[in-house]
């Protein structure tokens, strides 16, 4: 034996060293996954670089489908979906979404439900404890129960499912795309229609919930009702038809809340939970919308003209796929969401649709006071009432799972207890029915089918802007809007009473509308959906009127107008805001404006058209001008009100950006602004409360933000005015939602900003806008078109990753080819052919 | 000797593509350690499994440089990883590397063992 112990302690080393290699390369390094398995041929790195690569002609079974689909791609990658039946097209829809975005479609259904922990560990705890207490997963549950099994919007959903999951049972583990191999992770769980409804949550949550009561109880805390109505008036000036009233007759009513630093607290600990989870909105996170149809006693063809162009973050993989869907029941062309089977906005073969966000007021928070006694109790309505419990199991990868307890009252979710309870109650946390609606509308074929279909379109409310072959133009502002015993929720209320309880919703047959107005127009650009007398509160964020008021001028002065007219508006730079305000600060800084540099700028901004094109410098001065004046406005009465400010004292801290459109920021509405500044130079809110021994007016203000725009540019671009054009200040950014360098996208000039048609974020980098933009002609519905900022694929290494963002930058659009059968398909346009057939599983 | 040698360097081919077909990477030592075993001396049992793994390590990944484009999923990977256009190879280089040494440390584990056994043998 002794013999034998060198011979044993070398095979022992031997056999050490090799397995400690196989552990090492078994462990991921930092950020890195382990290199065994992604460095291995087989499953590792390199499979990926097939990522949505397509052969010209692909033939594929599967036990899914009942008939044979043919799908042809454009040369866009688009694919025209030829199936027998609705349920083969939706799975195809679902088999090309999983292959084209399969991560995309994961993610995002993880960050609604609140289970990335699953896929990225332990850090995500904290996120996926704030979306499971919101529930976005538990209104999906409410929904998928609340539907009938023989809906055929679910039958399409199954279909779409086992689409998806077709894809995974073929490619997983080992060619799952690039990012789950740099994620480490070798399976994705199965596709569900709970998935797809949980994301349709998602889209409606992210579209509808607003945090601004926290907001608006604070100021109206530190400055008072009178003055929190005074700024922010629920009627605005210029908003048409309304006429300025100053003071406003409305009033806020105190939340009448108990002490501010309980109150403070909840309030701090709740924007902290939102913003970690990514639901709070920043300055800059650009948002809104426009649609408008024009009726063919305005347009060449003498048909209605169709605009769309939902302005939305901008994103690789894009949030948008487009698909043009043929089956016998119906014939659709338009953008679909992934993780969804539908087209959301688009035409069939008869009418057309768009969208803009209503911004309505739909969710609330609200106070609990929790029993003393029993901590399980709160009091609602003259009684004690239990909590509701809800057990939520956060399964998270490399470590144990995490309970979460997820309280609810009748309000709805608990989302804080610091300092005190408060609740949040949104519209959307029940039973509802958008895919549904959905589904029919993209069946719809004429304006009552439309309507109809309009009918289950609940959360969030959405302006549809319609037109159809047969002449009709309409809008509807179709949603779940809530009815409240008392006030106007939109401040913290006190739950306990029960007296601004949500007692039910606006009747579908009371939502605001518009049909074949005698203008021979109709628009919607996020503004006021009903005039003041309209008998249901929706709420007071709306976007400011500026994208709406230049659409108008437009169609009002519009005769013979044709697709490319429209298209020229969609693109449209003019800033309505600077038409408005310039001719009033312009001859109060033109006496002072005395050396070379401040001359030269204000030389630009007399000869200045007001648009936002790239090469204009007078668009650049305007847009620091407008920062810095309204700025030097509020910032005051902020401050002195308590509120703390930022390092560069140009948004508040700790608050995120306040309103649906991130250019809101803290201030109240431009339009009130504006009519200060045309029609009430006397205003108190010019005089800088900080120095009390001085009254400043509104042109003091003008000419010192004038001064102080002109100094901050030549630092910030140099003396040379010639520098400042706003494309070279102004960039596309286009960021890949992992945000990771070589992903992203960009840097080229946009032109635009937040008060043109073409509407983009203010600041150096255009992170939002026109996410999708589309004119349909109801006069030849197959020459229609549509582009957005990114591509088909969601794989970098596929040729339609982002081979759209040129097309968009330079304003062009890509042919809606409107085949009815495949042969119709011009040749010359097709990339590739796929069949899909039934295989029997044999 | 190069008989031996030459059949485990063939027999550790045969047995780390089959290991990497059904896709477990970390079995690459055990196909070394065929080899080595056969081989039965250290150095050369190192030498054999260490090239039978490379060798169906690399053909694999110039298949894939065959026919899907490599090159650019390298460049992406090293921007990804901020490792900078110049060390894109470096995936490459590093899953060599591996692996020689997954399949070196089996062989002369397996040549190890078969030393042990005939040492066993003998008795």
């Amino acid at each position: 034996m002794a013999l034998m112990r060198p011979q044993l302690i070398k095979t022992f080393t031997s056999l050490f060293f090799t397995v400690v290699l196989v552990v090492v390369l078994a462990i991921p390094l930092g950020p890195l996954p382990a290199l065994g398995p992604l460095l291995s041929p087989v499953g590792g790195l390199w499979s990926a670089a097939r990522d949505g690569s397509f052969r010209a002609e692909e033939h594929v079974g599967f036990v899914g489908v009942a008939g044979t689909v043919e799908i042809v791609r454009d040369q866009y990658g688009v694919p025209h979906i030829f199936a027998q039946s609705d349920t083969d097209a939706a799975f195809a829809l679902g088999w090309l979404h999983a292959r084209e975005r399969l991560a995309q479609m994961d993610l995002q259904r993880r960050s609604a439900a609140g289970t990335l922990s699953e896929l990225v560990g332990p850090d995500a705890v904290e996120d996926d404890q704030f979306m499971r207490d919101v529930g976005l997963r538990r209104a999906a549950q409410a929904t998928f129960a609340a539907m009938d099994e023989n809906d055929p919007a679910l039958a399409a959903m199954y279909a779409y499912a086992a689409g998806v999951n077709a894809y995974l049972e073929k490619i997983a583990p080992n060619s799952l795309p690039l990012e789950y191999k740099l994620l480490g992770v070798r399976s994705v769980a199965e596709w569900s229609v709970l998935d797809e409804l949980t994301f349709a949550k998602f889209m409606a949550w992210d579209l509808s919930s607003s945090f601004d009561d926290l907001y608006v109880t604070t100021l109206t805390e530190k400055m008072g009702a009178q003055k929190v109505a005074e700024l922010f008036p629920f009627d605005r000036p210029y908003e048409s038809p309304i006429a300025p009233v100053w003071p406003p007759n409305e009033n806020v009513t105190s939340a009448g809340l108990p002490g501010s630093n309980q109150l403070q607290s909840a309030i701090a600990d709740l924007l902290s939970r939102a913003a970690s989870a990514g639901q709070l909105r920043h300055p800059g996170d650009w948002r809104g919308s426009n649609n408008w149809a024009v009726s063919g006693a305005r347009t060449a063809s003498g048909k209605p003209i169709l605009a769309s162009d939902p302005h939305l973050g901008y994103q690789l993989p894009s949030l948008w796929y487009a698909a043009h869907i043929v089956t016998p029941n119906q014939n659709v062309y338009g953008v679909t969401l992934v993780g969804l089977p539908f087209v959301v906005i688009g035409h069939t073969r008869n009418i057309a649709w768009g969208l803009t966000n209503t911004q309505a007021d739909v969710m609330d928070f609200f106070t609990e006071k929790i029993n003393p006694e029993a901590e399980n109790e709160y009091w609602h309505d003259g009684k004690w009432e239990s909590v509701q419990a809800v057990d939520e199991v956060i399964h998270v990868r490399g470590g144990a799972d995490v309970h979460h307890e997820v309280k609810i009252t009748a309000h709805g979710p608990i989302l804080t207890q610091k300092g005190l309870t408060v609740a949040m109650q949104w519209a959307g946390s029940g039973a509802t029915f958008e895919a549904r609606a959905l589904y029919n509308v993209n069946h719809a074929e004429d304006y009552s089918a439309f309507v109809a279909a309009l009918r289950d379109f609940q959360v969030p409310a959405q302006n549809w802007a319609y037109a159809d072959t047969a002449g009709n133009i309409a809008i509807w502002s179709a949603g779940k809007y809530p009815i409240r015993k008392s006030g106007d929720g939109r401040a913290i209320a006190d739950g306990s009473t029960g007296e601004r309880d949500w007692t039910g919703f606006v009747p579908f047959e009371d939502v605001p509308r518009v049909l074949n107005p005698e203008s021979g127009y109709v628009l919607s650009a996020n503004q006021r959906p009903a005039p003041p007398d309209y008998p249901y509160f929706l709420g007071w964020q709306w976007d400011p009127s500026y994208r709406a008021r230049r659409i108008e001028q437009a169609l009002s002065a519009g005769q013979g107008l044709t697709v490319a007219d429209m298209e020229i508006l969609q693109l449209d730079a003019k800033d309505t805001l600077a038409e408005a305000l310039l001719p009033v600060m312009l001859p109060v800084v033109s006496n002072v404006a005395t050396d070379s540099l401040n001359k030269s700028a204000l030389d630009a901004l007399l000869a200045w058209d007001y648009r936002t094109g790239v090469d204009s410098t007078a668009a650049t001065i305007w847009v620091r001008w407008l920062d810095i004046f309204r700025r030097t406005t509020w910032a005051d009465e902020w401050k002195a009100a308590g509120f703390a400010f930022n390092d560069k004292g140009d948004e508040l801290k700790d608050w995120g950006a306040w309103g649906f459109n991130g250019d809101n920021e803290y201030q109240p509405p431009l339009e009130l602004w504006e009519w200060m500044v045309r029609e009430k130079p006397d205003a108190p809110y010019f005089d800088d409360v900080s120095t009390p021994g001085k009254a400043e007016t509104r042109d003091d203000l003008i000419r010192a933000s004038f001064a102080e725009a002109i100094q901050s540019l030549a630092d910030d671009y140099g003396p040379d005015i010639a520098g400042w054009r706003w494309g070279e200040h102004h960039k596309l950014e286009v960021n890949h939602l992992l945000d990771v360098g070589v992903l992203n996208r960009g840097g080229q000039p946009v032109p635009g900003d937040g008060n043109s048609p073409n509407g983009q974020g203010s600041g150096p980098a255009s992170g939002g806008g026109p996410s999708w933009r589309m004119v349909v002609d109801l006069g030849d519905i197959a020459t229609s078109f549509g582009v957005y900022p990114g591509g088909q694929s969601g794989s970098p290494l596929g040729a339609h990753y982002d081979d759209m963002i040129g097309l968009w930058v330079e304003g062009k659009y890509i042919p809606m080819v409107f085949p009815s059968k495949p042969e119709d398909i011009d040749a010359s346009i097709i990339e590739s052919g796929i069949i899909i057939e039934h295989d029997r599983g044999e | 000797m190069m008989k031996n040698f030459l059949i485990g360097v063939a027999v550790t081919l045969v047995a780390a593509f089959a290991f990497e077909l059904a896709g477990v990477w970390w079995a690459m030592p055990i196909a070394g350690a065929i080899g080595g075993y056969w081989v039965r001396k250290g150095g050369q049992g190192f030498l054999a499994g260490a090239l039978g793994v490379t060798m169906v390590w690399g053909a694999y990944l110039a298949l894939f440089a065959a026919i899907s484009p490599l090159g650019e999923l390298l460049r992406l990977f090293a921007g990804i990883v901020e490792l900078g256009d110049a060390l894109a190879f470096l995936p490459v280089v590093l899953a060599l590397v591996i692996a020689f040494l997954m399949g070196g440390l089996g062989g002369v584990t397996g040549a190890m063992i078969a030393g042990v056994q005939g040492e066993l043998g003998k008795r």
